[in-house]
């Protein structure tokens, strides 16, 4: 049987919380000039494109913070072994390979080390789901064995 | 899968019903009617004895192989 865990509990208020300080970060990119200049030095001709690029990671990231949200409720009711969950795993590996793609492009026009770092995560993260997605898979088909077993 | 299950043929014989037997082999009503059903995907051997102790039968009696024609004898 599942045993729920306080880290099981304490990481699903932590996504949580991302989440929603994660919608209000996107909601507040198109005003967010003073800060990019102030402490970013980002010029007037390059804000648009940064704005654009923060605005798109950041969807992603919200969106991947959701999917987080779906998996670890079916873990907290004790069932995290279905299909909805490869499915989840599955966007999450999509948006991770959205948010590298995004940041390969401003590489190209804007080249940073910090880029190259995100680039980097957002690529590894995107393999790891998929093969967690495949772990997933093969445990749900164990576990209809085991369920099926009299 | 080319395995019958004819529990409910013994089950009748012995003029026995599906909670009464899953009461004195000990599983749940709901798994004996995975097993009745031939939806089980196996039957571990501790459960096979106790059937066969309730129903005194032979495993043979439960358990029947029906080889596939074509492959989909056994589908339906």
């Amino acid at each position: 049987m599942y045993q729920k865990s306080i880290i099981h509990y304490m990481t699903k208020i932590c996504i949580d919380i991302l989440f929603f300080a994660g919608i209000i970060c996107c909601a507040y990119i198109p005003f967010s000039s003073r800060l990019l200049w102030n402490y970013y030095g980002v010029a007037n001709q390059t804000e648009l494109f940064v704005k654009v690029i923060l605005l798109c990671s950041g969807i992603c990231c919200v969106y991947i913070l959701w999917q987080l949200k779906v998996i670890f409720k079916t873990l907290l009711e004790g069932n995290p072994f279905i299909h909805a969950n490869v499915a989840c795993l599955r966007k999450i590996s999509i948006s991770c390979l959205v948010i590298s793609i995004i940041y390969l492009v401003k590489m190209i026009f804007m080249p940073t080390i910090s880029t190259i770092v995100i680039i980097a995560i957002f690529v590894v993260g995107c393999l790891l789901c998929l093969t967690l997605k495949d772990l997933f898979k093969q445990s749900i088909y164990y576990k209809d064995e085991n369920d099926l077993t009299v | 899968m080319a395995i019958i299950i004819q529990l409910d043929v013994m089950m009748a014989k012995r003029k026995i019903g599906l909670m009464e037997l899953a009461e004195k082999i000990n599983i749940t009503p709901a798994n004996l009617s995975i097993l009745k059903n031939n939806k089980a995907k196996a039957i571990r051997l501790s459960t096979l004895d106790e059937i066969c102790k309730a129903l005194n039968c032979q495993p043979g009696d439960i358990i029947e192989y029906v080889e596939d024609i074509d492959g989909k004898q056994n589908e339906a």
